[in-house]
């Protein structure tokens, strides 16, 4: 994951923990507030922060960290 | 006396002689299906039990439920109930002013919850000086001497626990709704409840002891206790849960794969699956699927047309409240839906369109809607608001603070709210609150938030921020602002559009004049502006 630090940034930002570090592997059941709602939000600060943008079907595939970042790289030049 | 909400399984209809009978099908994220009967869900929460009353959090304490749906969640709602202490029930979404306002005001003793929790519950711990215990549901030894392993306390505990007695008033359960000022008020409910959510359960889903019924609502949420925990076990009908977040094609192989027989979900899901056109809807195989409910916000009769059109299936509305604690207006099997509508009364319901002086509106003609009080599962206080409770009854009437009206035929129809606060996604959502949470942010000098209708959340939450001298508006900033709403109170609170103004219009007491916002916004007359401050 190219991009892990900087969506690491992200994530502490959109669930409010500073502590937070990802892991390729971490889902839903691992990070506080991640839930339907949330995703949403996570989505648009990720979409902003790297100025990609994400279609419907690409987001349903999305199940762990490690699945969002490797749509991150597959964007970024 | 009364029975014990905590025994269900065991005493009600749902368990009494068929301990062996499926209770729950728990599915999880991957589809995998897990089965608990009666009788090991029962055993669960006497397990639950037992570790209260070890810990000394039985008998009248306040135990918060705060995390995603799993099978602990039925466990500790049960054994709190058994051990006659009252639950609250969270959204595991929270944020942490949501989480002070809620856990403050109840004076929550102990929360059960997971490790991806625990750090924002230790950062507000300091504001809750009665919370003496945290249950851990996923680890295996104790962190200190308040933070306990659930696991390790539930292995040793006793398979069986003599329920406390408890009478028809005893308060069972604790949820909290937003009024468009002040904090959140807490809801609430007895042990008593149980006669009515079996009643409108039978009656308006007309359950059979061969149906598989899925409630999709979360257990922060009223519907996900009452219809998604108590109502269908009371009847002894097995329940199927889903662990998971919302995904269509994830819900639609549960539908058909699980041969599930009633649903209960929400128009804001309805829409987003009639939207999702990448799902040949179709191709699942829902046969078994006899009827669907919603609740929640006013289902759009486009989303009826969408149900007959793409299922083949009939989406019946219902409409019930926080405090009234089960539902009181619905459409049902055998009653012609009228898109747009709630549907008629429950049978033992009587509601009324009253006018301003509390005399009933002729039929057409909008009013406060209004229910004839008791009934048993109706709230029974908010903590601590004891004023607030009480002015919501006069001569006989309960009112609901929604305004609505009634046709000739006796159908019941949404108008409005009659206060500020936002119905999105079927979260009622404070203003106030969400105005209080942009005035932590450094950058914002004043604010105000409004609802607006959206065709996806029913209401979308749109702020309105002043700047403070020197800071400029950017998308980053809006994004913060985002997100800060939905950290301090929930995701559900996010606000979706964030408008930056020079000045947030106010009358001549300071009070902010959210019409106006609201009108602006909309490109409508804001109608009479003498008030305004100048």
């Amino acid at each position: 994951m190219k991009c892990r630090e900087v969506l690491n940034e992200v994530f502490r930002q959109v669930f409010a923990n500073p502590r937070l570090d990802i892991t390729p592997d971490m889902s839903p059941n691992d990070i506080a507030g991640w839930d339907s709602m949330a995703h949403v939000n996570l989505i648009a600060a990720v979409e902003l922060r790297f100025k990609v943008k994400f279609d419907t079907k690409e987001l349903r595939k999305v199940r762990t960290v490690g699945d969002l970042g490797a749509l991150i790289d597959g964007k970024l030049p | 006396m009364a029975k014990n909400l905590g025994d269900i399984c065991k005493e009600w209809a749902g368990g009494a002689g068929r301990p062996d009978r499926v209770a729950l099908r728990l599915v999880q994220p991957d589809l995998s299906p897990r089965d608990y009967t009666f009788g090991q869900i029962d055993a669960l929460a006497c397990r639950f039990a037992n570790v209260l009353r070890h810990i000394g959090q039985d008998n009248g304490r306040v135990v918060a439920i705060f995390m995603p749906k799993c099978i602990e969640v039925f466990a500790s709602f049960l054994g709190t109930l058994k051990a006659k202490s009252t639950v609250l029930s969270l959204f595991a979404n929270f944020g942490d002013m949501a989480l002070i306002d809620r856990l403050a005001d109840c004076g929550a003793a102990c929360v059960v919850t997971r490790k991806a929790s625990l750090e924002r519950l230790r950062r507000i711990w300091p504001s809750l000086p009665a919370l003496k215990t945290i249950l851990l549901i996923d680890s295996d030894k104790d962190l200190d001497v308040n933070v306990l392993s659930l696991p390790a306390r539930m292995a040793g505990a006793p398979g069986e626990f003599h329920s406390e007695p408890v009478d028809q008033e005893t308060p069972s359960l604790i949820h909290y709704t937003s009024g468009s000022t002040g904090k959140p008020k807490g809801v609430l409910h007895v042990h008593g409840a149980a006669p009515y959510l079996a009643h409108s359960m039978a009656e308006i889903m007309q359950l059979g002891r061969d149906d598989l019924y899925w409630c999709t609502a979360d257990h922060g949420w009223v519907t996900g206790t009452s219809y998604g925990i108590l109502g269908p076990w009371l009847l002894g009908i097995t329940q199927l849960q889903f662990a998971g977040g919302y995904d269509p094609d994830a819900w639609f192989r549960i539908l058909q794969d699980q041969k599930v027989t009633v649903w209960y979900t929400a128009p804001t899901a309805l829409r987003m699956l009639s939207r999702a056109d990448d799902i040949d809807y179709p191709a699942y195989a829902i046969g078994s699927l006899r009827s669907i409910f919603s609740v929640g916000e006013p289902l759009n009769p486009e989303i009826s047309r969408w149900g007959r059109d793409v299922l083949g299936k009939d989406i019946h509305d219902t409409w019930f409240q926080t405090e009234t604690g089960g539902i009181m207006i619905a459409n049902r099997p055998g009653l012609s839906i009228r898109p747009g509508s709630m549907g008629k009364p429950v049978s033992t319901i009587e509601a009324a369109i009253l006018d301003d002086a509390g005399n009933p509106c002729p039929d057409r003609t909008s009013g406060h809607l209004c229910l004839r009080y008791p009934w048993t599962s109706m709230f029974r206080d908010y903590l601590n608001r004891t004023d607030s409770y009480r002015a919501k009854f006069s001569n006989g009437y309960y009112d609901s603070g929604d305004l609505a009206f009634k046709d000739e035929d006796g159908y019941f129809w949404f108008s409005a709210r009659n206060d500020d606060v936002i119905n999105t996604s079927g979260h009622l959502v404070s203003p106030f609150e969400v105005e209080s949470a942009l005035l932590e942010l450094p950058e914002v000098a004043e604010s105000g938030a409004v609802g607006a209708p959206d065709p996806v959340l029913f209401e979308k939450i749109v702020v309105f921020a002043a700047l403070r001298k020197g800071v400029e508006p950017s998308d980053e900033l809006r994004m913060k602002i985002r997100l800060h709403v939905a950290n301090r109170l929930s995701a559900a609170a996010t606000p979706q559009d964030v408008v930056i103004v020079d000045k947030i219009p106010k009358n001549k007491s300071g009070k902010i004049l959210r019409r106006v916002l609201r009108a602006r916004y909309l490109g409508e007359d804001p109608g009479d502006l003498s008030t305004i401050e100048d």
